[in-house]
């Protein structure tokens, strides 16, 4: 076994323990820690809970011995919080965040279905795309529809309101039993008054902001036709020439964008944030690897060989003491070989063979750029 | 290594970790506060480092706290805070980690891929560097002990005796866990060749 090193690696180690982040750390504890009992205390609410668990095994048993089948997990479930957030993450790699006193019941899951009813509160969906199955979530009689996108429902506490905000793909939203219906793209707000459905056209704005930091639409007039309410991002008007610029953006908070768009599925997204990346920092340490991603993305999601080449080409220059730059010269010597650039992948199978003659890639390497 | 706890702050004139964590056992607020303010960084930044840079450690450093002030009257050496807090963020921490690979075994959760390069810092020496990237790019696929394990020696540059006393595991089975780790780690470099 190796002895640690002499000086610990710990140190060239990024981490963020900004004062912002310490003193947002310390509001949860303190929350928390006003609300926990005390020692004495503590046992007498394990014994309750005990108790309340062993029950509910009880009833819960019960029930299954009667029905011939037994429904998902999530069948029928009651989804509530109370001062804090909750995130959940369906089966399906979706993801639920349920702002404080939220109140959502499951009211369908079924391999084709998905249906949720928000009673109050707030609920943020990253919905998982899944060919044939529909996923909705009604609050008060107004029904949002998806398929394959992250939105938020909220519902006023005085129900009187619905909110809708549409971060990315499309839902369709329906109300007053379906009669009214409209569709809401990426970076649109919808918001309807309930006391007044119909005298009240719901409103639907762009929520996108513009480069200066502005918002790119004020509210629409109140139509008779709620789809003639939308405002269109690309007509709003520019930015008042001394409004304020926002910093640009930041190499880590880029590579992060980047990587959850990635993950998301939204490729173009992804592939956005890491040219940015490198246009603004090219020389951050992070720059190679969003040059690597880059590469990867436009090589296998977004059929762009060119460019593809052109990212991984500056992934091994940027980074040559990188985990990923074998990945990379070996992604070069495929690249040059779609391109039909024999040459090239020649010279890039010989590079990457006498850099990594025993890796893991040196054997499909070896069988490229064949042919004339 | 781990740094030997403070008796006294860094003026000499503050309160010992002693007098706060007696007066935070009465709940005195403000007393757990003041520990919180000398150990929130630590905490953070061990919390980032064992979990491999993924998003959870603020919520793993507010669990440990949590825990740690919920349960001051089980200190027996009030001025042992600081090493006691530490093995707190340890535990916690394996604790998540086998919650979170049972989840995703379970389907109920996504699988986080570790970005190893997000987490080292740009100015590292290259060697450091490689060295942080096959460390990182391995736990992941490790146990979550010997995730835990391997990561306080390679990059906490702990001693096995501190690691064990942190882990509350025997010392043989630290050594079982680093030797297992370390075999893959020595496999991994190998089959990525030397750069």
């Amino acid at each position: 076994m190796s002895k640690p090193a002499s000086s610990p690696l710990s140190k060239h180690v990024h981490v963020d323990v900004s004062s912002a982040r310490v003193a947002r750390v310390w509001s949860g504890v303190s929350e928390k820690l006003e609300r926990a009992p005390s020692g004495r205390r503590r046992w007498l609410y394990r014994g309750a809970l005990a108790t309340a668990l062993s029950a509910v095994a009880v009833v819960g048993a019960l029930k299954l011995t009667n029905r011939p089948q037994a429904l998902s997990a999530w069948g029928k479930a009651k989804l509530e919080t109370a001062g804090d957030a909750m995130a959940v993450g369906l089966d399906d790699g979706s993801r639920l965040e349920l702002a404080a006193r939220t109140l959502l019941h499951v009211v369908g899951n079924e391999p084709q279905s998905m249906a949720l009813d928000l009673d109050h509160g707030r609920v943020d969906c990253d919905i998982t795309p899944r060919p044939g199955r529909h996923f909705s979530v009604a609050a008060a009689g107004v029904v949002v529809r998806v398929k394959g996108t992250k939105f938020g429902v909220e519902l006023a506490p005085a129900r009187d309101r619905v909110n809708v905000d549409v971060e990315r793909g499309l839902v369709e939203v329906t109300w007053q039993d379906g009669a009214q219906h409209r569709d809401l793209a990426a970076g649109e707000h919808w918001s309807i008054d309930l006391r007044h459905p119909e005298a009240t056209a719901p409103r639907a704005e762009a929520t996108a902001k513009d480069t200066d930091g502005a918002k790119a639409a004020a509210p629409a007039e109140a139509s008779a036709e709620p789809s003639a309410a939308v405002d269109d991002p690309a007509k709003s008007p520019p930015a008042a020439p001394h409004a304020p610029r926002e910093a640009p953006p930041g190499a880590r908070e880029l590579l992060d964008l980047g990587n959850a768009a990635r993950r998301a599925g939204d490729a173009a997204g992804a592939a956005r944030a890491y040219e940015e990346l490198l246009t603004l920092h090219p020389t951050d340490g992070r720059a190679g690897l969003a040059a690597f991603e880059l590469g990867r993305l436009k090589m296998d999601r977004l059929g762009d060989v060119p460019g593809a080449i052109q990212a991984l080409q500056k992934a091994v220059m940027m980074a040559p003491g990188a985990g990923f730059r074998e990945d990379a010269m070996a992604r070069l010597v495929d690249a040059y070989a779609r391109a039909g650039a024999l040459e090239r992948c020649r010279s890039a199978r010989s590079a990457y063979l006498s850099s990594y003659p025993g890796g893991v890639h040196a054997s499909a390497v070896s069988r490229q750029c064949q042919g004339r | 290594m781990v740094t030997e706890p403070r008796s006294t702050t860094r003026s000499g004139a503050g309160p010992t970790d002693a007098a706060l964590v007696i007066a935070a056992r009465a709940r005195e607020l403000w007393a757990q506060e003041a520990l919180y303010q000398r150990y929130a960084r630590m905490v953070l930044a061990l919390s980032q480092r064992i979990l491999a840079g993924r998003d959870d450690a603020d919520d793993l450093a507010q669990d440990a706290f949590i825990y740690a002030f919920t349960r001051l009257d089980t200190l027996q050496n009030p001025q042992a805070f600081h090493a006691w807090l530490r093995s707190i963020v340890v535990r916690t921490a394996s604790k998540r980690l086998r919650r979170q690979r049972l989840l995703t075994r379970l389907g109920l959760r996504r699988s986080e891929p570790i970005e190893p390069d997000t987490m080292i810092s740009p100015e590292a020496p290259v060697d450091i560097a490689v060295e942080l990237r096959h460390v990182y790019s391995l736990v992941e696929k490790l146990p979550p002990e010997e995730h835990v394990a391997l990561v306080l020696r390679r990059v906490e540059g702990m001693e096995l005796l501190e690691i064990a006393e942190e882990m509350k595991l025997s010392l043989a089975t630290v050594k079982r866990r680093l030797a297992s780790a370390e075999a893959r780690l020595g496999r991994a470099t190998t089959r990525r060749g030397q750069v």
